[in-house]
């Protein structure tokens, strides 16, 4: 079967987070349990596009709705990993003001059935920022505890390396698949499975670590 | 101008490449970063430790150096002014009444005096200063005090530091035994459990509150014990709620040994 990889295997992964994720001592952080419900969410989204997909539907409008929900999630994370209230009074902002922009976008710029470049990069360059964010907060922890063992740390590590790196990817989603090659659109969706997968792996160290601390 | 011929193929794959290896480098550099911080943290913490142990071994030796010097005085000045005091009254039968009284004075100089410097300790050893203090408080009647000791401890040689770190921890543990622990009975005990000495303290009052103690007794226990190398814990007895046990290797003991191990066990 062709794309076995990008198809089965990747989506495969998520729920080796959700697996860690299972249980009371790792479900009384906050912050970790919208990342638990975000990947919930996933899963349901990507059973839905395949289902789309297999009818030979266009599941493209799936993304532009999929790109808000993801967003209020990362905002609701932020919130509750970043205890600060002028964080979660911006959060709330960009909450409101993002899921304006992307209606604006796919009701005026960019069809329904073409990828939502725009939000999607608005979105990474705003998720990357609040990592930022949260490691300059962290850089002098005042729990003596080695940054390992904060939880927050590696979920936050995922989301930035996830974000920051697909971040040219999802600007040049439209351009790559009008100009390049079906080779290169399927060289890149490789290279954006695996930094999914690599973020569902930061995302189970996190879940892990999370256990531990009982 | 010459159309461009850049390959979009190229360019994405170099900005997501660099993106990943900034983010990366990133993530490396704030790990490394925070754990230096924590280490550097847990050497300050660990030195701000040993600046207060020393500073409370100071503060105990200079207070030992002030009881001996105030309870020497006391003997030598207070002390022979007042047996002056009782040979001149007893010369004089119209104050003669006054006798009793002089004398529970002379006794409490005398006994304040031992208590500030054990010097019995200097010429008697442990074994007969604990007795001595068993003997105090049973006479006092407050409390039901007992001391027992192996026969072939009863000479035992204990450098002077360490005996005087001993005496002081259990003066300072009968003291919380009556101030605190509403006890009925205290005992006192040193025997020989293989090759090491144990000595034992207990009561059966309410033993310790758990957690962090708030007065300095404890912390001037453990302060003292640390001094003489040694370590204590609390464990618990039916009908006792505190012990103390300190063992030490029964070979006779020089001065040049005092900074040896020695474990002491609470119950």
């Amino acid at each position: 079967m062709k794309h076995v990889y990008v198809i089965f295997i990747v989506p495969a992964t998520l729920l080796i987070p959700l697996a860690a994720a299972t249980g009371k001592s790792v479900l009384r952080f906050r912050p970790l349990r919208v990342i638990y419900v975000y990947l919930l969410f996933v899963v349901s989204i990507e059973i839905l596009s395949r289902v789309v997909g297999a009818r030979g539907i266009n599941n493209l409008p799936l993304l532009h709705i999929y790109t808000i929900i993801e967003f209020l999630f990362m905002m609701c994370f932020f919130m509750l990993a970043i205890p600060n209230q002028a964080i979660s009074r911006l959060a709330l902002w960009l909450m409101a003001g993002f899921t304006l922009c992307c209606i604006f976008d796919f009701s005026f710029i960019q069809h329904m059935n073409q990828f939502n470049t725009y939000p999607r990069t608005l979105a990474a360059l705003i998720i990357s920022g609040f990592c930022m964010y949260f490691f300059y907060t962290n850089a002098a922890p005042e729990e003596e505890k080695p940054w390992a063992h904060n939880p927050l740390n590696w979920v936050v590590t995922g989301l930035l390396v996830y974000f920051g790196s697909s971040f040219f990817h999802f600007a040049f989603q439209n351009v790559l698949f009008q100009k390049a090659s079906l080779t290169v659109n399927y060289f890149f969706a490789y290279l954006h499975a695996t930094l999914v997968m690599v973020m569902y792996f930061f995302f189970t160290a996190g879940f892990i670590y999370a256990r531990r601390q009982r | 101008m010459p159309a461009a011929s850049d390959n979009i193929f190229v360019l994405l794959s170099l900005s997501i490449g660099g993106a990943f290896l900034l983010i990366v480098s990133f993530i490396i550099i704030q790990v490394r970063n925070q754990n230096r911080l924590l280490r550097q943290k847990k050497k300050l913490d660990e030195a701000e430790i040993v600046h207060q142990k020393d500073l409370l071994h100071t503060v105990i030796r200079s207070q030992e150096e002030d009881r001996r010097r105030i309870g020497q005085n006391l003997h030598d000045d207070v002390g022979s002014d007042l047996a002056v005091l009782k040979m001149q009254i007893s010369g004089n039968p119209g104050i003669a009444a006054n006798m009793p009284l002089i004398e529970r004075v002379i006794e409490s100089v005398r006994t304040i005096s031992h208590q500030l410097s054990p010097q019995m300790l200097t010429f008697l050893g442990l074994y007969e200063v604990l007795e001595d203090l068993c003997e105090n408080l049973a006479a006092g009647g407050q409390i039901h005090a007992t001391f027992e000791c192996d026969e072939q401890l009863i000479r035992y040689a204990w450098p002077e530091s360490v005996a005087l770190a001993l005496y002081r921890v259990i003066q300072e543990l009968v003291a919380n035994t009556l101030k605190h622990a509403q006890a009925t009975r205290l005992e006192i005990g040193i025997c020989l459990e293989g090759d090491i000495i144990v000595v034992n303290y207990r009561d059966n009052g309410k033993g310790l509150q758990p957690g962090p103690q708030k007065g300095m007794g404890m912390a001037n226990i453990v302060s003292r014990l640390e001094m003489i190398g040694a370590t204590w814990e609390q464990l618990e007895e039916p009908g006792y709620r505190m012990q103390i046990r300190i063992l030490r290797p029964s070979s006779p003991i020089t001065g040049e040994e005092e900074g040896k191990t020695l474990q002491i066990n609470a119950r």
